[in-house]
């Protein structure tokens, strides 16, 4: 093969040579490009505003998972237990409940309890139903159907804490907006980094 | 010895590969700066890389589409190429960027068309230097696909091994490969023999 076909240096080829001369013809024609008058190229999509608001969603969301999270252990078995309480007291006489001494085989240091165990006297309902929901797992108590002033007080600041999340929440969206307008340069941060 | 006098031939006493590979380099960041200043809103500056790359389109649809079809596809091209610059990451890949833009749409134009006939090619009549090229291109469009765009490009449109691989971003091997194993089953066609 001769180097004529590749860079058409060397010998020349007289069959490619004739080929050539046969499909001139067929060149390309120069002619003017005709574009549209109002027909403008396509801007690159910048996908951080996109990012930033999805952020500030999944933030706000997770934020009140969280809060709901920490309200349902603080509203746990505390309230439910002192609602059985009362409604169990309501409905039957006072129970009397003793403290008891301890018994010699127990070590009264091991039981140094402000509070100690209180035994219960007696056979009335009420003290079965204090057992019963002692050994009960929280899942299983009934539903709370009051709330304590303690309980009052933990939602209070619960709920200050959805409205601080979702205040967050808000402030980032309105970041987001503001750099999808132009305010800032979308490129800020990496300039930064860069440079530093 | 020999070996390093070869490469010293190689390198020193070929000026012309030289020039190549450098002519190529600045036209390569030509094209990325050209792309830039489209995208940042001179359009005027598109009819350069069309005028740098209109032969090589019309080569390839010419390769793949009826001849008459042909310059109304390349403005089609050239125009959605013009609205999707943006989407182009590097600049200075441009050529190979709009090939792949005028292959798809060849293969469009086949899947949206009909099936048509040429009756200026069926009817019999007088040879002339026309007629011979339609019937030799319709040899070379008979070929295996990788080497009649090659052909075309060659044989048809003027360009040089080097300028087709450079304009279309395939590698000078696989270009000097098409061409050579092309050529070969055209001769064959043809009735040529090799070397002559």
């Amino acid at each position: 093969m001769t180097d004529y076909l590749w860079d058409r240096s060397g010998e020349l080829d007289e069959d490619i040579q004739k080929l050539e001369e046969i499909l001139a013809p067929l060149a390309y024609q120069p002619r003017p490009l005709e574009l549209p008058a109002t027909a403008q190229p396509g801007r690159r999509r910048n996908l951080y505003p996109v990012l930033a608001i999805a952020a500030a969603v999944a933030l706000a969301a997770l934020a009140l998972g969280i809060w709901l999270n920490i309200n349902r252990d603080a509203s746990g078995v505390p309230q439910k237990a002192e609602a059985t309480i009362t409604a169990a007291v309501e409905k039957k006489d006072s129970p009397e409940i003793v403290d008891l001494p301890l018994k010699p085989n127990e070590d009264p240091k091991a039981g140094s309890h402000p509070n100690p165990r209180p035994v219960h006297r007696g056979t009335s309902p009420v003290r079965n139903q204090l057992a019963l929901n002692r050994r009960h797992d929280r899942k299983t108590l009934e539903p709370q159907t009051e709330m304590s002033a303690a309980a009052a007080l933990e939602a209070e600041a619960g709920k200050e804490q959805l409205l601080l999340a979702l205040r967050l929440a808000s402030s980032k969206l309105s970041l987001a907006v503001k750099r999808a307008q132009g305010g800032y340069p979308a490129n800020l941060i990496r300039n930064q980094h860069k440079v530093g | 010895m020999y070996q390093v006098e070869a490469t010293a031939n190689t390198l020193l006493m070929n000026p012309q590969r030289q020039l190549d590979s450098a002519s190529a380099a600045v036209e390569l960041s030509t094209e990325a700066v050209l792309v830039k200043s489209v995208l940042e809103g001179d359009r005027e500056q598109f009819a350069q890389l069309y005028d740098l790359y209109a032969r090589m389109v019309h080569g390839i649809l010419l390769a793949r589409v009826p001849r008459d079809e042909v310059d109304d596809l390349v403005q089609d091209i050239f125009f959605l190429a013009f609205k999707k610059l943006h989407t182009l990451r590097n600049g200075a890949a441009f050529g190979s960027w709009i090939a792949m833009i005028a292959r798809n749409r060849a293969m469009d134009f086949h899947r949206g068309s009909r099936e048509t006939t040429q009756l200026e090619e069926d009817a019999p009549g007088p040879e002339t230097n026309e007629t011979l090229a339609g019937q030799v291109l319709d040899m070379i469009r008979a070929l295996p696909d990788a080497y009649r765009e090659t052909l075309v490009l060659r044989l048809v449109e003027g360009m040089t091994g080097p300028e087709i691989a450079e304009r279309t971003g395939m590698t000078a091997a696989s270009v000097r490969v098409n061409l050579h194993r092309g050529m070969k089953l055209l001769r064959e066609k043809l009735g040529f023999k090799e070397g002559l």
